[in-house]
């Protein structure tokens, strides 16, 4: 009985029905295939949209897969005092997998002890030798491209071949490389070389956000549980139930304080059921797993299922986010072709930073961005600043305005920066005792400050980030660096929608909620295969150890039920 | 990329729809799908990438509401419907070959946008349509901004047509408004069917990306690291099941 169909959830399914297990899963969101002609955003022009792609209702743009996204209509949140939380729910089968950046890196040997280096957060309870297993398993049967570089902290994997860099990526190493920052090829979630007869190749239409029409790209739904459910029809694997549109709402026990079933109102008929489970797996993000067990309890836990510790919704933290962009003069009048690319960067700067002397202690990586890229809802907005760089007049109107526009077309280049933030025990989500959303599910409300650790951390990504836009001839669209009294630029917390935490592994159940199979301390056959159970983040996004500690919880849910354990 | 690869030279020049059916039917095609017969979904996944009727992709309850709720209401009058469509043709007039703004369903993507975002379109556009016909009357004897010759109305947008040298003047409001107009134009045209052509954004493909083009490379100064030379992707070999030794290499 698995909540979430989404990285943790999906793979979840996957492997327990592989193993002959009976599974069943629900999903908040609506049924979707990329492949269903009706369904597909992939390929289609902006003038397909009423609006061209706006975002006006959908945060990012009206052909993403991103389905709901920061505000969803009758499922409120709040945040207390003045914290500033976003967060982001991805209502659809696959989840988040469907417009997730496909950035996929493995955890490296220290972002699991980083206590023991900085003294800062807490340690996992296990090590990279005990996932790179699983780390292994997972690039071979989902697929992600890169090089190996022999990095101790970046480890090398089963890679599949990178798709060459683009011209503002070949700049940007140029760039980077002036400044001291190494850049190598990017780690991403896509097939550009055949992985099994189910999936196709990449073609490099640039458009990953709006999930894959065949399936080249990873998402839960496409990639892990279809495979499963197509297993089970024909009679290999365990059988696979999908319920969509049915929002969970609490983790039923029996007297001895073991799970027995999940609840869920369907919001066909608005009515309560339940499906019931001899083991109980929640992955529906972070906070809404935490949420759950909030909204559920068992004799003697009336805190929320598995709180015996008091850190159910504690240590939330989320990547840090800061950049910015520039002109780039020698990119302009660029001759035309097709660089869609996959849908992200083909090159990245994985942590550079560890052993000098700095004022901040966790790193982050550079990601970078530009070409000649679809027009959208927004094209044609940036022609003030550049005219002024370029000096003449800003505004304008007719063929000369027009033959701006079409100059400048490609000639913008950004970095982002994604980091690591320490969590912290004040940094949390609970539930708001006085509110409930139109399902009858009480809501949560969010505390959450950033500490100098990511300020600190964000103003070293703008001060590297202006290097090597400049080192590659840029103009700065925004030469000043924000200052500490804006968090020097940090976005706010959820906002890179890397929120982790809420339910940590941890081997003191005085310390954590999860034990490190991802179960519950206290009770057993829960398991949780989401990022609540993460002890701290890294440098990296979230969603390939996500995935690998899914399929280390599915592999000890099997051998627990071989020993009839639970 | 010509390049002596699998994929045709030729491919380059052909038409999205051509390009299309080739690389997914043709030689490349096979080779971008596998084997007809081993991958049922994808080959019926692209059989079928022709777009859809109406819809545009999975839409959710409410965001069906929403755009109903567009399509029973409006907002612009006829007359402003002429100004707008006289001043979007200012900002975009097209040229010989070129469409201009209305040539490419400005209007109606002004109407729309005003009803979907209606407190960033709404007053601003409206209001300064107002302003421009005010304008139009004080300088020329009570007429309306549609009743001007081109070189009158040029006269005006001249004056609003720079934001920082309308700060602190009387055309501060009228530059604020046509800044507006212009940003709605400038997208409503480069995301039109008609418009996009003038981009020449040659992507929305399925392409085998196999790098910058060499002309490209060298203009810019530019060159593959030859350290990964043998790690970039082979096109040629990208339906090659992949297979890896026990060192992690790549051997396929």
């Amino acid at each position: 009985m698995i909540v979430g169909s989404g990285a943790g959830g999906g793979m979840t399914a996957n492997i327990l029905a592989k193993a002959g297990l009976n599974i069943a899963i629900i999903e908040a969101g609506p049924y979707f295939d990329p492949a269903d002609p009706e369904q597909r955003t992939q390929l289609r022009w902006p003038w397909e949209s009423p609006r061209r792609g706006a975002s006006t209702l959908r945060s990012f743009g009206d052909f993403h897969a991103g389905l709901s996204g920061w505000q969803i209509p009758g499922e409120p949140y709040d945040t207390v005092g003045d914290t500033k939380f976003d967060w982001w729910r991805t209502r659809v089968l696959g989840g988040r997998t469907n417009h997730w950046g496909r950035i996929s890196l493995r955890f490296g040997p220290d972002d699991f002890h980083r206590k023991d280096i900085d003294g800062l957060g807490e340690n996992w309870p296990i090590g990279y030798d005990d996932m790179k297993p699983y780390y292994d398993r997972l690039d071979k049967m989902v697929g992600v491209f890169g090089t190996n570089e022999g990095l101790a902290n970046d480890p090398d994997g089963y890679f599949l071949p990178p798709p060459k860099p683009r011209l503002h990526e070949l700049m940007a190493v140029k760039g980077a490389t002036k400044a001291g920052i190494p850049m190598i090829p990017g780690r991403l979630s896509m097939v550009t070389k055949r992985i099994n007869k189910d999936r196709g190749v990449c073609f490099y239409c640039g458009q990953c956000s709006r999930a894959c029409s065949v399936y080249a790209d990873f998402s839960a739904g496409t990639v892990l549980i279809f495979p499963a459910m197509k297993n089970a029809k024909e009679g290999k694997g365990g059988q696979v139930d999908l319920y969509v549109n049915s929002m969970a709402r609490e983790v039923i026990t029996d007297g001895t304080g073991k799970a027995t079933a999940v609840s869920y109102i369907s919001k066909d008929d608005r009515r309560e059921y339940q499906i019931k489970g001899k083991v109980i797996v929640l992955a529906a993000s972070a906070c809404e797993t935490s949420r759950l067990l909030m909204n559920s309890q068992a004799p003697g836990q009336t805190n929320g299922l598995g709180n015996g510790s008091g850190t159910l919704g504690r240590y939330l933290h989320d990547s840090t986010g800061a950049g910015t962009s520039a002109f780039i003069p020698s990119l302009m009048n660029r001759d035309r072709y097709n660089e869609d690319g996959v849908g992200g960067m083909h090159i990245y700067a994985p942590w550079w930073g560890k052993g000098r002397k700095l004022d901040f202690p966790r790193g982050y990586h550079l990601e970078v961005y530009g070409g000649m890229g679809m027009p959208s809802y927004g094209f044609g907005g940036g022609h003030k600043a550049i005219q002024k760089m370029m000096g003449y007049k800003a505004g304008g109107y007719g063929n000369p305005l027009m033959k701006d526009v079409r100059a400048h077309y490609g000639a913008v280049v950004g970095f982002a920066g994604r980091g690591e933030a320490v969590a912290l025990y004040d940094n949390y989500c609970e539930v708001d005792p006085g509110k409930v959303d139109e399902w009858g599910i009480p809501t949560l409300r969010f505390h959450y400050k950033w500490s100098d650790h990511e300020r600190l951390q964000a103003k070293h990504m703008h001060e590297s980030i202006r290097e090597i836009l400049t080192g590659m001839g840029g103009q700065l669209f925004d030469p000043d660096i924000p200052t500490y009294e804006n968090d020097h630029g940090l976005l706010s917390p959820g906002a890179i929608i890397h929120e982790v935490g809420t339910a940590r592994m941890h081997d003191d159940p005085k310390q954590g909620v999860t034990n490190r199979h991802s179960a519950l301390h206290e009770v057993p056959n829960v398991y949780l295969t989401d990022a609540s159970v993460f002890t701290s983040q890294a440098d990296k996004n979230p969603t390939w150890t996500i995935m690998a500690l899914a399929m280390r919880a599915a592999d000890h849910i099997i051998s627990e039920r071989k020993k009839m354990n639970i | 990329m010509c390049d002596g690869q699998a994929v045709p030279c030729n491919l380059q020049l052909m038409n999205r729809r051509e390009s299309l059916k080739n690389l997914l039917t043709g030689a490349a095609g096979a080779a971008l799908l596998g084997n007809a017969t081993s991958c049922a979904a994808p080959v019926d996944a692209t059989a079928k990438m022709a777009p859809a009727g109406t819809g545009y992709g999975l839409r959710l309850p409410h965001e069906i509401k929403h755009d109903q709720l567009i399509a029973n209401d409006a907002f612009f009058t006829e007359d402003e419907k002429v100004d707008i469509a006289i001043l979007a043709d200012i900002v975009a007039p097209g040229t010989g070959t070129e469409p201009k703004a209305t040539d490419c369903g400005i209007v109606d993507f002004f109407e729309f946008m005003a009803l979907d975002l209606p407190d960033y379109y709404q007053r601003p556009l409206r209001g300064g349509i107002a302003w421009l016909n005010v304008e139009a009357g004080h300088r020329f004897a009570s007429r309306r901004f549609a009743e001007l010759t081109h070189d009158e109305r040029i006269l005006i947008v001249e004056d609003i047509a720079w934001p920082e040298e309308a700060e602190g003047t009387e055309f501060e409001a009228g530059a604020a408004f046509f800044d507006r107009f212009r940003y709605l134009t400038l997208t409503g045209y480069f995301t039109s069917k008609q418009g996009i052509k003038t981009l020449d954004y040659q992507g929305n493909a399925p392409n085998v990306w196999d790098g910058v083009p060499q002309e490209v490379l060298d203009k810019h100064g530019l060159a593959y690291d030859p350290k990964y030379k043998d790690a970039y992707v082979d096109q040629r070999k990208r339906d090659v099941l992949a297979e890896w030794d026990d060192e992690m290499n790549l051997i396929s």
